[in-house]
């Protein structure tokens, strides 16, 4: 297809819209229909712009005319009447797009050579702005239109890729590779501002970065580049008066907007803003963790044997704020079991906190070599103690310790302000959620964009078909 | 919409760890409670 934006005309109230330059209207005409004999078929062939459109398609053989031929050259014939094709903006409708009045004058069907995959393509008229594409791909709608500006094509980093991509002098926003390959043109209707001929193929390489497509195409002759930016359905329908009569699709497509990627670019330096925030707020906790010891006790025991009542003198916690307690026992379990069931006592208030300790240490020899479960020591932390006067009160018992009745001794101590890494685990654990829910999100919609694309970067380039 | 929320909720996560690493506070046990540490025997096979 040939670039031809058309001029633009003076707004009625003289000032520049979309920052388009304007030159003064040409001279008011009427554009005259032109009527002649199809020289394929015979039936009358109307063609509604003849200024403008070079070729236009017969409605009753669908043969591709050449109307600035006197004699009406036909172009090409297409072999059979076809229901194939449904056309879902009649010929001569009119709507309004991106703020402009458009006139639908022709349409086509492409298909990608190799793999047959098509789509349509609907020419869009006015006599002011000229013309603009409106595609149609399974449901997905693109405004099209041609740019005289040539975009840099270059390698770059897009990602943790390498990859084809093209720039536009307006941004660094690189446009990345999507499909590479000869299109052609299957089916036409209506007129036309060059002459289309049926199985003309061009070459053409698509670059996308959502919602806007850049697409080269080239022949012999030259090449041509066009902005495509995603039009949704409904839009198009508003525009033509069309209200729920388009196909409706629910499945990712290549210049289709993703709600879950714009969620994930604004969620993840959040994301590592507050990782980094909690790590250093831990390191801080940490280092300002009391971290000693107010209690150390060691008592006796003798195996298989229950003991009541025993208490750990009263200790002191000198700092006036809450912080926790960590209380360590240290039993000489042997196979065999040690257990710890107390409180520890606010001497001032009363208040106690629960505690209880199991030391099970157990190891042998079996078929699969040595093998050991369990620990000799047992601790357990107690959050928000407020400082003051404290002691414990516990019963103990213990296990068979293979029949040696020999008086055994345990250890308790007992740790204020142990750092606690526990918090910033479970901190990052739930601060990390929902952003790995929204790459979950985003990466299922970007697998679906580039499902049929060929430079596909979810397919490493070692996997077959 | 999804970011709005994340920062809401991140926020007061920020602000509940903070007060936790300042007060001495866990903010998992009143997620998960606090265990049963009965003796169980080797492989839990039995209860004493």
């Amino acid at each position: 297809m040939a670039g031809n934006t058309g001029d633009p005309e003076l707004p009625a109230n003289g000032q520049p819209q979309d920052g388009e330059s304007v030159v003064p209207p040409p001279p008011a005409r009427k554009p005259l229909a032109r009527n002649f004999e199809c020289t394929n078929c015979g039936a009358s062939v109307t063609v509604k712009y003849p200024g403008a459109s070079l070729s236009c398609v017969c409605e009753s053989c669908h043969a591709v005319i050449d109307v600035t031929n006197e004699g009406y050259k036909i172009l090409s014939t297409y072999a059979e009447k076809t229901e194939k094709y449904k056309i879902l903006l009649p010929l001569g409708s009119r709507g309004t797009l991106k703020g402009k009045k458009w006139e639908v004058i022709g349409f086509m069907c492409r298909s990608d050579v190799a793999s047959l995959y098509y789509w349509y393509e609907y020419l869009l008229f006015n006599p002011y702005y000229g013309y603009r594409f409106l595609t149609e791909d399974k449901g997905h709608w693109n405004f099209v239109t041609m740019t005289k500006e040539k975009p840099e094509v270059k390698n770059t980093a897009v990602g943790f890729r390498s990859c084809e991509a093209a720039f536009l002098e307006e941004s660094n926003q690189p446009f990345v590779i999507y499909n590479r390959g000869k299109s052609r043109v299957d089916f036409v209707l209506g007129e036309f501002y060059w002459r289309v001929r049926i199985n003309t193929e061009v070459f053409a390489t698509d670059y996308i970065n959502p919602p806007r497509m850049l697409s080269s195409e080239e022949d012999n002759s030259e090449v041509v580049w066009s902005i495509g930016e995603y039009t949704p359905r409904e839009e198009v329908e508003a525009a033509f008066n069309l209200q729920d009569k388009l196909p409706k699709s629910t499945r990712m497509y290549a210049t289709k907007p993703s709600l879950a990627l714009a969620d994930w670019k604004a969620i993840w330096p959040c994301w590592l803003l507050v990782l980094v925030f909690l790590f250093c707020a831990q390191i801080y906790f940490s280092g300002q963790a009391e971290n000693v010891v107010v209690s150390q006790f060691t008592g006796n025991f003798i195996p298989n044997q229950k003991f009541t009542d025993v208490t750990i003198p009263k200790f002191t916690i000198n700092s006036k704020k809450s912080g926790n307690v960590h209380i360590e026992v240290n039993a000489p379990s042997d196979n065999s079991w040690f257990w710890l069931g107390g409180e520890l006592v606010n001497n001032d208030t009363g208040d106690s906190y629960p505690l209880e300790f199991s030391c099970e240490y157990y190891h042998g020899v079996d078929s699969d070599g040595s093998w050991s479960e369990g620990s000799t020591q047992s601790g357990h932390t107690i959050y928000g103690v407020p400082g003051g006067d404290y002691y414990i009160n516990f019963d103990g018992e213990s296990g068979d310790f293979r029949n040696n009745t020999n008086q055994q001794s345990y250890n308790v101590t007992v740790t204020r302000g142990v750092p606690e890494w526990m918090n910033w685990f479970i901190a990052s654990f739930f601060a990390s959620m929902i952003p790995i829910w929204a790459w979950i999100l985003m990466r299922r919609d970007e697998v679906a964009r580039w499902a049929n694309s060929d430079f596909n970067p979810y397919v490493s380039s070692g996997s077959s078909d | 919409m999804l970011s709005r929320i994340y920062i809401v909720y991140a926020t007061v996560l920020c602000l509940l760890f903070c007060w936790a690493g300042a007060t001495g506070w866990s903010i998992w046990i009143p997620l998960v409670g606090s265990t049963v540490v009965r003796p169980t025997g080797p492989g839990g096979h039995y209860h004493k």
